[in-house]
């Protein structure tokens, strides 16, 4: 089989799989959606292949609507009406930034639409693994947790996606010492 | 707060104790990252 397409069959196999695991194990599952997100760039890299080359962007921002989508239907589920409803607006948040990027190729779209939600999900799925009555006391306490969550993801999306900076480069060369 | 997540059995301790840490490593390592190539000025 040709190298690129079998690439492509494993990036796919683990990307569109992956997501599944958060309906049996919601703080696990979503850790494991972030280790699947980083492993399209990996995977090419370690593998040599370019299965993605040109497409990239919009195979990794529709895969990760996707997982977020697995996520989102989770917090839907949630008895906390507090922790429900600010999870599904910060991914309603970020599904329409998605969209909206696919529409008008601003990348400074993410700026204002961070992924705060994949924080605020993992924030509230962890502690209710911990104690699963977990609820969000107050609306003080969810806007604490928002920012808490949210601060870091601003940073990370100003790095990205407005100074269009390679992250993964970054790591590799700097931080994993791979060249 | 902090203490009666704790006020439990020592692997369950630990377990809890990994999770709080996830949390917050999956907020700030990507954060600090995005810092460090912030502050280096790398491209």
């Amino acid at each position: 089989m040709d190298k690129d397409l079998a690439v492509l069959l494993l990036i796919i196999a683990v990307r569109g799989g992956v997501p599944f695991l958060v309906f049996r194990w919601q703080f696990a599952g979503g850790l494991l959606c972030i280790l699947a997100d980083a492993s399209d760039s990996i995977l090419q890299d370690a593998l040599g292949a370019e299965p993605l080359e040109g497409h990239y962007h919009l195979v990794d921002k529709s895969f990760d609507t996707y997982y977020l989508l697995f996520e989102a239907i989770v917090a839907y589920r949630w008895l906390d009406p507090l922790a429900r409803w600010a999870g599904v607006a910060l991914f309603a948040l970020r599904a329409g930034g998605a969209a909206f990027y696919e529409l008008t190729e601003i990348r400074q779209t993410f700026l204002v639409t961070p992924n705060v939600f994949e924080n605020f999900y993992l924030f509230v799925a962890g502690l209710r693994s911990i104690d699963p009555e977990f609820r969000i006391p107050s609306w003080r306490w969810l806007l604490g947790i928002v920012v808490f969550v949210g601060a870091p993801k601003v940073l990370q999306e100003y790095v990205m996606h407005y100074r269009e900076s390679a992250t993964w480069h970054f790591v590799k060369e700097n931080i994993l010492l791979w060249r | 707060m902090l203490r009666k997540v704790f006020a439990c059995g020592s692997r369950e301790r630990v377990r809890r104790g990994l999770i709080l840490l996830m949390i917050v490593a999956v907020a700030y390592v990507p954060g600090g990252v995005a810092l460090a190539m912030l502050l280096s000025g790398a491209e």
